[in-house]
């Protein structure tokens, strides 16, 4: 009966895109590739110390926290009290840890070396709201810094898309002033093609949907240039080296975004704000003004 | 264990007889085994890579969309680079041949609608289970099912189309058939008798052409990004005018039912216990790291992975029993 019910499964696959993609026939640079064999891991404490896999002073949650990643990783956790960030980010970039919670100023020193891979969802609806600032092809405007102080046209179909993308703007320092609020993207556009602003803002989404027009071969985008694409700065954001295996990372994201759903406990250690924990850019830390 | 000439190792002899019953059937059907014939390479002893051998991902294809295949050469090359696995999807032409290849485990894993999940779910129960979803842009992680009619039509409700006729998606179709039939059932519709007739139509594009044609007078689409309120920025009606097959202006939405919770990325359960993980996160990663990617399979920047779970999908799988409930004490509505 099993069999019968894989031959038909199989039947009733098209194989038209089966295959690989090119270089998957020669020895896999990944499964060769070193995978991390402890993780370490920093937290902020009154001194730094020596990284430990267990001690009385753990409060529960990281406890639960070494247990989980433990078991999931396969590999020994141990975590690393440092009396600074700085600190940390400079363990970091020296091997001798493999994560730490940092900010803009503590990675500064060593973002050549070490990158934000995660970060807790700040609370609101949209999350980071990626944000796109495009002018006309013949516009002397050429970066985010040359558009500030800038006439602007903002989409306002969605209030709560217009509100990220203006809380967005905010926080990499443009002024809320001299924005004109289109009903709907394609006025925004209208707008902007009218001379009634100089920059047009809007949410990546909304970009993209406007660009890809809403008839066969209709190309509203010609004409225009992108000039900035970004998404709102992180405040924190884990950690890691550049040079992170990619399985090790995919594994430690895929077992730390799910840590909410499958071990609040642990996650509250971790992500106090208990929202969840998602990827984060390498730029996700630096604000572009 | 032993090392095969082609580099399959640490197979076990079920493995193996599986594997030859699926190349004796690949054999006997020569238009399937185009474009398919990767080796697998030496993988570390004892890793769980070479416990897999290989990753086999099952999509639905969309015949409307000759570019579907073409859409996941990145997501290949992604998770290839990420496991060091070769890695092999599936085009099935319907919604069955992706729940029966996960439900078979002839595949690792796949991406379907919701109520295809519950339909595996019904056969294997947490053999398989829903790991990762799309949220949009717009912080959403559902869509809608809505009714569409021609905009020169008289439908302004769906009390008009009474005795009308529509063209379902599918009878796996979350937003194509399960969902909507029972919101309409809870407004106190029954679809089996409230339409003349109706048809299924094998996806979205094709019931919205067989209404624009006349086939029938309306069809069930899905539609996302967006709410009843603000209007939805993304589904069927806007898909089908780009690719130039019916004139948006032509299209009038009169009804909808939501949310139903995106389609997830089901994996098996019986796989080595690091896939999970790392599936999980090689797809979380890919729209900051790999946005092209993201958008090459028809995604919005902006949009997210997300984890999901079981409970996720439980009032799916609840919806597509009690539709099958309906259907075996009432008839089908065909």
């Amino acid at each position: 009966m099993t069999g019968r019910i894989a031959s038909i499964a199989f039947l009733a696959l098209m194989l038209a895109a089966c295959g690989e993609s090119s270089g998957s026939n020669e020895a896999a640079p990944a499964a060769a590739a070193p995978v991390l064999t402890q993780v370490r891991v920093a937290f902020e404490a009154p001194a730094t110390g020596a990284c430990v896999s267990s001690s009385p002073e753990f409060d529960p949650g990281q406890k639960a926290y070494i247990e989980h990643l433990s078991e999931r990783m396969d590999i020994p956790v141990m975590l690393c009290p440092f009396a600074s960030r700085t600190e940390a980010a400079q363990a970091l970039a020296d091997g001798q840890i493999e994560l730490a919670l940092l900010d803009a100023a503590s990675i500064a020193a060593v973002k050549d070396v070490v990158r934000p891979i995660m970060t807790q969802r700040i609370p609101a609806d949209l999350g980071r709201v990626e944000v796109v600032l495009a002018v006309m092809d013949a516009s002397p405007i050429q970066s985010a810094a040359d558009a500030r102080q800038r006439p602007m046209i903002i989409p306002g179909e969605n209030s709560t898309v217009l509100a990220g993308v203006q809380a967005t703007l905010e926080q990499i320092g443009f002024a809320k002033t001299d924005q004109l609020i289109a009903p709907s993207r394609r006025e925004a556009l209208a707008a902007l093609l009218g001379g009634k602003g100089e920059v047009m803002a809007m949410q990546s989404a909304q970009w993209t949907r406007l660009c890809r027009g809403e008839t066969r071969g209709e190309t509203p985008c010609d004409g225009l240039r992108e000039v900035w694409r970004g998404r709102q700065p992180a405040e924190e954001a884990w950690s890691a080296r550049r040079d992170l295996p990619l399985e090790s990372w995919a594994r430690l994201l895929g077992i730390h975004i799910a840590l909410v759903q499958e071990n609040p406990l642990a996650a509250g250690w971790i992500a106090p704000a208990m929202t969840e924990i998602e990827p984060i850019e390498a730029t996700g830390l630096e604000k572009p003004l | 264990m032993k090392q095969t000439p082609r580099g399959h190792n640490r197979k076990t002899m079920a493995e193996e007889k599986r594997v030859r019953r699926c190349l004796c059937l690949v054999a006997s059907i020569p238009m399937l085994l185009a474009g398919c014939g990767s080796d697998v390479p030496d993988l570390p002893p004892g890793s769980w890579q070479a416990d897999m051998g290989r990753l086999r991902i099952a999509v639905r294809g969309d015949e409307a969309d000759p570019d579907s295949a073409a859409r996941w050469d990145g997501y290949r090359a992604h998770f290839e680079e990420i496991t060091g696995l070769p890695v092999e999807t599936f085009e099935a032409t319907d919604y069955n041949g992706v729940i029966q290849a996960v439900a078979s485990g002839q595949v690792d894993m796949a991406v379907m609608g919701a109520a295809s999940y519950a339909n595996v779910n019904a056969q294997i129960g947490s053999l398989a289970v829903p790991f990762a979803t799309v949220r949009q842009a717009e912080g959403t992680m559902g869509y809608y099912s809505a009714i569409a009619v021609r905009s020169g039509s008289p439908y302004r409700t769906l009390a008009d189309l009474e005795g009308k006729t529509i063209a379902y998606v599918d009878f796996n179709s979350t937003s194509g058939y399960v969902f909507p039939r029972r919101t309409m059932r809870d407004q106190g519709i029954d679809p089996d008798t409230f339409f003349a007739r109706s048809i299924m139509a094998g996806g979205a594009t094709q019931a919205l052409v067989a209404m624009a044609n006349g086939r029938v007078d309306a069809a069930m689409v899905t539609v996302s990004a967006g709410t009843p309120e603000t209007g939805f920025a993304a589904g069927s009606h806007i898909t089908v005018g780009r690719r130039g097959l019916v004139d948006p202006d032509d299209i009038r939405l009169i009804w909808t039912a939501g949310t139903i919770p995106n389609s997830p990325f089901v994996i098996r359960t019986d796989r080595p216990k690091p896939f999970i993980d790392i599936m999980r996160g090689a797809l979380a990663m890919l729209p900051y790291e790999k946005p092209e990617v993201w958008e090459q399979m028809g995604q919005v920047s902006g949009g997210t992975f997300v984890p999901v779970n079981e409970a996720t999908y439980a009032g799916v799988v609840a919806l597509r029993n009690a539709d099958i409930a309906q259907r075996r004490s009432g008839g089908s509505g065909q």
